[in-house]
């Protein structure tokens, strides 16, 4: 029965948590990931499913699975999966949200992972019962099963055409032994992957009806707001208290371990509070964080040489007449995720346990991190105990999922949900704590921001033989994420990485890395291409002839954007290419300088090898909407720091690009036959590279430091 | 006595009367499909219609707006959220959705002022109502797709 990773078990009923469906229940196992905090939690008990398909009487489908919907669209594309293999039609199959009950198994939603981590298993669930579905009815009939085939939900013996219903053979499949191999269609039978779907979850969104953290409303509930201290790591020292009580609906007001929060019975009352305690803070340990003078530093940093993360190849020596060398140095600022709907979590610390509701990518980690503030020390040993006695992690902590108000991976961090716990621990009623815009602007994870320098040796025919890049930041994994993945054939290539400690609270932000070293890299390529004189364009397919796949990617997007065909007068292109989560995407960016230097950005074509496609509208969309988050952090926002806190506060300082600022875009597939590739974070990186190449193309300015202003740019 | 009306229903609270509507409508009323995200009139995402035209209840305290006609989306008709549902999902107009309700009200007080609207009239319309997923093109394809199909003269429920 085992296959690999994959396995499955069936039986008639699933009783999970606050779950329970008859029906005919598979059980998939789905293999962890290496971002899986809960591997053990599943490999400790042999066989316990993750994944719950079930298959009820009135024939209704159900996906139990615990990704989170953040925009990506997990709740249309992975019922897909399973519809296509089962053989039923896509409307009668629904993703039921998962708690964060541990047998509902990885949770974790980022790293672009949905689609490539369930492209098998779901398909061999659902082609598992149908393989049952037909043992089934082929008993009833007396036939062999090899007579029968299924289509839309129901099994037809093929020569007397007799059909039954799946919901009519439930109960009998449920017997049925599973089967040893599950054979899956090829692709060119796919009815469901690849063909129009349209998104599931769009009635609910724009008429306002779904659920998203910020929509919770429980019984009893009051509404918790919080200061964090402005400076990072600082701690309160002092408020009035009676200030913020005075105002009417105003209940609690409280420290915890990370702020003050005020406690009311509406939002707006608890602000008006909060705004009135006056309070008073200790500083941390970075008090004169800076931005000018960090950077300063970064630069001073970079005089030494940093700690080589990276090196490839054999170095070449610059020799007078036969080599010929060029640097450059790029710098790049921090970034918030800024989520339409900010940090907020309601959660009930009630005698039996806890139940939070979040908008989480991370709901496992979020329980977990509960944990602490739920329980007393040995309460939560005996809990941890109890846990690893029966294979199900806190069992009475759940995480509720609720919609997302974007994700970008600032959900994979818990602060806002522990703070909630914490606040609904001391009063014990349902709190719904929110944090306001500025608090979300000044207290992120954020991506850090670092200084590069590069180093290249190349020939007498102007191609790079060495490849040096210093990076400069705070961090050293995020901050050279991505350095080592260039796809160019460079014979040696050096990365190396200098830390400079800054208290900054640094997470991953859409393409972690990405965004950051694909700015460098396609920059200073672009710029070495500049120094014989060479297209871009033919100059990076010279150095790809290795590499068929970014090829043709690349070929694609030269030719849809029209490369080096005549433009319209003024307008200018520039070409980016970028490799992660096993796609390929080339952008072209079209843009044109007035008189007065002043840059329009009219278009962004976008050509990508993410292989199979498993619905092309939401990976477009996926796509569209990656580029204007890439084009927002190049042209728009930055963080920055001035006497050790966050100057940004709203979108007036931290401003994102509005309907008439958003070029046109345009997506090409390059379509190739394989496992899909991630979809949610690669269109992010390649935006900026392509329009200062552009900004290059036209105006012989390099663009070496984002954001940079579209203004009077000669 | 001056009188708060919520889509058509006249809303009797006891509440102080700077508060903004936006939070009178979420914590007072349980009405969570019109959105905060930025409190300072700068996103959009708490669009309600107020005589027909869009403005931010993020920042409109509730003193202000007394007697007035308020529709927020959870008043709009049936028939109308149905067409806008099926639009919204037929252009792929969404992706987290958050910015939404708001994106669609400001839509419907453009193409109730403009039945035919232009491109540069969506801009103009729409500059306001930010969306982070950044899918505005879709959100503008939608937005014509709906004016062609059209909406009733009285987008008001009863
Ligand atoms: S929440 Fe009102 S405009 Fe942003
Ligand atoms: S759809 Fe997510 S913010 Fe607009």
């Amino acid at each position: 029965m085992v296959k690999g990773n994959f396995k499955v078990s069936r039986r008639g009923f699933l009783k999970l948590g606050s779950v329970s469906v008859a029906g005919m229940v598979i059980g998939i196992c789905l293999p962890s990931n290496t971002y899986s905090k809960s591997r053990s939690e599943i490999s400790a008990f042999g066989f316990s499913p993750n994944v719950w398909l079930v298959i009820e009487e009135n024939d209704q489908v159900s996906l139990f699975l615990g990704k989170s919907e953040m925009g990506q669209g997990v709740i249309t594309a992975l019922p897909m999966l399973v519809a296509e293999e089962l053989e039923v039609d896509l409307a009668r199959v629904r993703v039921k949200m998962a708690t964060s009950d541990s047998r509902y198994g990885n949770q974790y939603t980022g790293g672009s992972r949905s689609i490539r981590e369930n492209w098998l298993v779901l398909r061999k669930a659902g082609a598992a019962g149908r393989l049952m579905l037909i043992a089934a009815a082929a008993e009833i009939w007396s036939v062999s099963p090899d007579t029968c085939y299924a289509e839309h939900g129901v099994v037809v013996h093929r020569q007397s055409q007799q059909r039954l219903r799946y919901g009519e053979l439930v109960a009998i499949a449920i017997k049925q032994p599973v089967p040893d191999t599950i054979p899956l269609k090829p692709p060119e039978d796919f009815r469901i992957i690849g063909k129009h779907a349209a998104r599931l979850d769009i009635p609910d969104k724009v008429s306002g009806r779904a659920k998203f953290g910020m929509d919770i409303i429980l019984p009893g509930m009051l509404i918790a707001t919080i200061a964090h201290p402005p400076i990072f790591g600082g701690k309160v020292k002092s408020y009035d208290a009676k200030r913020a009580l005075s105002v009417k609906g105003v209940r609690h007001v409280m420290t915890i371990a990370s702020g003050v929060v005020v406690v009311a019975d509406g939002y707006w009352q608890a602000r008006q509070g909060l705004k009135r305690l006056q309070i008073q803070w200790y500083p941390g340990e970075y008090p004169e964080t800076n931005t000018a003078s960090m950077f300063n530093k970064y630069v001073e940093l970079a005089e030494n040489p940093g700690e080589v993360v990276h090196e490839k190849g054999t170095q070449s020596a610059v020799e007078a007449g036969t080599t010929n060398e060029i640097k450059a140095a790029y710098q790049l600022p921090y970034q918030n995720h800024t989520t339409m709907e900010t940090m907020n979590c309601t959660a009930h610390v009630h005698d039996n346990g806890c139940d939070i509701w979040a908008p989480t990518q991370h709901p496992e980690g979020a329980r977990n991190a509960a944990a602490d503030y739920v329980y007393g020390k040995i309460q939560k040993t005996l809990e941890k105990v109890y846990s690893r006695f029966t294979g199900n992690i806190y069992p009475n902590i759940v995480v509720h999922k609720t919609y997302l108000g974007c994700g970008f991976g600032r959900r994979l961090e818990h602060d806002f949900v522990i703070e909630a716990v914490q606040v609904s621990k001391k009063l014990g009623v349902p709190i719904k704590l929110i944090w306001s815009r500025e608090e979300d602007m000044q207290h992120g994870h954020y991506r850090p921001g670092t200084y590069n320098k590069l180093h290249a040796v190349l020939d007498k025919k102007g191609l790079p033989l060495n490849w040096v890049h210093q990076i400069v930041g705070p961090v050293r994994g995020l901050a050279v994420d991505g350095a080592a993945n260039i796809p160019y054939s460079i014979p040696y290539h050096r990365v190396e990485s200098t830390v400079l400690k800054t208290g900054i609270p640094i997470g991953s932000w859409r393409s972690t890395g990405g965004s950051l070293n694909t700015f460098v890299i396609e920059s200073f390529i672009d710029e070495i291409a500049a120094v014989k004189n060479v297209d871009p364009y033919h100059f990076r397919k010279k150095l790809l002839n290795s590499k068929p796949r970014h090829m043709n990617v690349l070929t694609a997007v030269a030719k849809a954007a029209r490369w080096g065909k005549v433009l319209p007068e003024n307008n200018f292109q520039g070409i980016a290419l970028y490799e992660a989560r096993n796609s390929i995407v080339a952008q072209v960016a079209e843009i044109s300088v007035s008189g007065k230097g002043k840059i329009k950005i009219h278009k962004v074509v976008c050509a990508i090898d993410c292989g199979t496609v498993v619905n092309h509208e939401i990976v477009k969309s996926q796509l569209e909407g990656g580029i204007i988050f890439g084009l927002s952090a190049a042209v728009k926002h930055e963080i920055t720091f001035k006497s050790g806190h966050v100057v940004e506060s709203n979108f007036d300082d931290f401003p994102i690009v509005s309907m008439p600022e958003a070029p046109k875009i345009e997506v090409v597939f390059v379509s190739v036959e394989r496992a899909p590739g991630g979809v949610g974070e690669v269109a992010v990186p390649p935006v900026a590279p392509a329009i200062a190449n552009a900004i290059f193309a036209a105006t012989g300015k390099r663009i070496r430091k984002l954001p940079m202003s579209l203004q009077a740019i000669v | 006595m001056d009188k708060l009306t919520v889509n058509n229903k006249i809303i009797n609270m006891d509440i102080d009367p700077d508060t903004p509507l936006l939070w009178v409508l979420r914590d007072n009323l349980g009405m969570t499909g019109t959105k905060y995200a930025c409190g300072k009139g700068l996103c959009g995402a708490c669009t309600v219609l107020i005589d027909n035209k869009p403005i931010r209840s993020c920042i409109t305290p509730i003193k202000n707006i007394i007697n007035k006609r308020i529709t927020t989306i959870e008043g709009l008709p049936e028939n109308l959220l149905q067409t806008i549902e099926q639009v919204w999902t037929e252009t792929g107009a969404s992706e987290c959705g958050y910015c939404q309700p708001g994106q669609v009200m400001s839509a419907l007080a453009l193409i109730i002022e403009k039945p035919r609207p232009t491109d540069v009239d969506i801009d103009t319309a729409m500059s306001g109502n930010l969306c982070r997923c950044g899918i505005y093109q879709r959100i503008r394809k939608a937005i014509y797709q709906l004016a062609a199909v059209g909406i009733p003269e009285n987008i008001h429920n009863g």
